[in-house]
């Protein structure tokens, strides 16, 4: 508060090159490395230390054929819903979902890997329990929580990237899901990222012009796998008013299924959704020495925060860590609460 | 009787309004903080005259005897001088707003409005190494080439006055980077007209 003349009225002809403005555009680039460079080293690197006991590599497999084997079902369950046989799935025993599951051991761990680190609860898996996300304890059931959301995003992964027989079958299930078409549309630059009025407040959305697969509709889908627990939610979409934000949800499937496509296209095309975001919002905030101060209004949630200052959702954790000292856990935002936004 | 009626409100609304024009005109000054300083503007600048022959410029600058129209831009309101002082008081004083000169600074130093910063319509145009950070420094944020003017400040643009285009051109670069049209506004008046009605002009000397 006490610095508003810094962006205040001391422009002068002598006054343009300050030093402390100069450094916000380059921000982009060191938002973008995180991706590529967490994939190869999941986390060992974590300002944290990690846990000190040592797990069973058996254990561990045996534990990830059990994860592997609920999420099939969820997917399955997820895309059978949309069918009119929508009773008939959720009906089925677990027994016979897993036989669709086939030999768990060929799981393409470096997709998966990927995924992890993309999607927003990146790392959050039961053998490297991410403490930077969550203080321990403070959620549920963090594994299912993450992971399931990473099942939908490998579907969105191009054919090549996924290999083996349960990616496949992913594939098969989610690649004709409208995720998929959303992905495709925002590649080809179809699309706006523009405010709708929302329950009375301008919410920035990914919008399709034209033709029959929405967001909203993938927005629906989401929320209704969600109310009916089959997809935990993520800390960092729980909005300051207590619900869920899928929309913001919808933007970071897309980009991050875009951003670690491997292609050159899939990553111009995620930072263009950057861009449209960013220069879309319409965010007010405070300038102070440490970036700047923004309050939170209801519909908020983290996620949303960050793709309004920073063009992606995922960078979340940023602005969660610079406000440790207020912020308990990433759904913990409350109306009204001040956030420092670093630069 | 309903007559009468509507003769005395007719009367008491013309009253009110005359005096409102009134109570207006008298309070042509204003004194509001800018940089930490008290500046105070009011209609009793003894160097009026010579300010005033000094902006004068019987010919165009532009070559041609060329006038500013009355709109800068679509979207962006022109202000009178009552308007530039509530802007000063109620916007430049609570840091949302800013008073900008448009003109070079060897023009500007012939004299300014006081509380009006220096922004040189020519340090926006085309892709000067500048424009990013100026526009940071109206309060703009920026993301990998992108701006985003939700912080913006407004601004209310003025150059020496109806015979100058500086103010326009200044407009037209805000508005090609799009700067919002609604957070721009422009005070046609210059210092042409400022001086002559004998406001407080600082000048470099």
């Amino acid at each position: 508060m006490s610095d508003q003349s810094e962006s205040g009225p001391q422009v002068s002809f002598g006054a343009y090159v300050k030093p402390e403005t100069v450094q916000e555009a380059p921000e982009a680039e060191a938002i973008a490395l995180p991706f590529i460079s967490a994939r190869r080293q999941p986390r060992l690197d974590a300002p944290v230390p990690a846990p000190p006991q040592r797990i069973n590599p058996a254990f561990v497999a045996m534990s990830l054929i059990g994860v592997l084997t609920f999420l099939l079902g969820v997917m399955v369950t997820l895309y059978l819903s949309k069918s009119p046989q929508a009773e008939m799935a959720l009906a089925l025993p677990d027994a016979a979902i897993s036989e669709l599951n086939p030999v768990p051991q060929k799981v393409p761990t470096d997709v998966l890997a990927a995924v992890v680190t993309a999607s927003l609860e990146g790392g959050v898996t039961r053998n490297a329990p991410s403490d930077l996300i969550t203080p321990s304890g403070s959620m549920s059931q963090p594994q299912t929580d993450g992971l399931s959301m990473n099942e939908i995003l490998l579907g969105l992964t191009p054919e090549r990237a996924v290999a083996g027989a349960a990616a496949q079958q992913g594939k098969a299930v989610l690649g004709r899901d409208k995720l998929w078409l959303l992905r495709e549309r925002v590649l080809s630059g179809n699309y706006t990222v523009k405010t709708v009025e929302r329950h009375g407040r301008e919410r920035l959305r990914l919008r399709i012009p034209t033709g029959n697969v929405t967001p909203d509709e993938a927005a629906d889908l989401i929320m209704r796998a969600v109310e009916r627990g089959e997809i935990a939610l993520p800390p960092s979409l729980s909005t300051a008013d207590g619900s869920f934000d899928a929309d913001t949800l919808i933007f970071n499937l897309v980009q991050t299924s875009l951003a670690n496509d491997g292609t050159e296209a899939g990553k111009r095309a995620a930072e263009e959704m950057s861009r449209r975001a960013f220069a879309a919002s319409v965010a007010k905030s405070k300038k102070v020495t440490e970036g700047r101060i923004y309050v939170v209004e209801p519909g908020d949630s983290l996620a949303y925060i960050s793709l309004q200052f920073y063009g992606r959702p995922s960078s979340y954790l940023k602005i969660f860590e610079a406000n440790r000292a207020i912020l308990k856990s990433p759904d913990r935002i409350q109306i009204g609460q001040r956030l420092i936004i670093p630069s | 009787m309903s007559r009468w009626t509507a003769i005395i409100a007719v009367t008491c609304s013309v009253c009110a309004s005359a005096g409102g024009a009134y109570a207006q005109a008298l309070e042509a000054k204003a004194s509001f903080i800018f940089n930490g300083q008290t500046v105070t503007i009011d209609r009793n600048n003894s160097d009026a005259a010579r300010y005033a022959a000094s902006f004068a410029a019987p010919v165009g600058s532009c070559g041609a005897p060329c006038i500013a129209p009355m709109q800068a831009a679509a979207g962006v309101d022109t202000l009178g001088e009552t308007e530039v002082l509530s802007f000063l008081v109620d916007k430049v004083a609570n840091s949302e707003g800013l008073l900008v000169d448009a003109r070079m600074p060897e023009d500007r130093a012939q004299g300014f409005i006081p509380g009006s910063v220096n922004l040189p319509y020519a340090t926006m145009l085309g892709e000067t190494k500048f424009r990013a950070e100026i526009l940071q420094a109206l309060g703009t944020r920026a993301l990998d080439g992108v701006f985003n003017f939700a912080d913006a400040q407004h601004l209310l643009i003025f150059d020496t006055g109806p015979s100058s285009d500086d103010a326009g051109t200044l407009i037209t670069a805000l508005l090609e980077v799009g700067y919002p049209a609604e957070k721009i506004s422009y005070y046609r008046g210059g210092m042409q007209v400022w001086s002559v009605l004998g406001f407080s002009i600082e000048d470099m000397n």
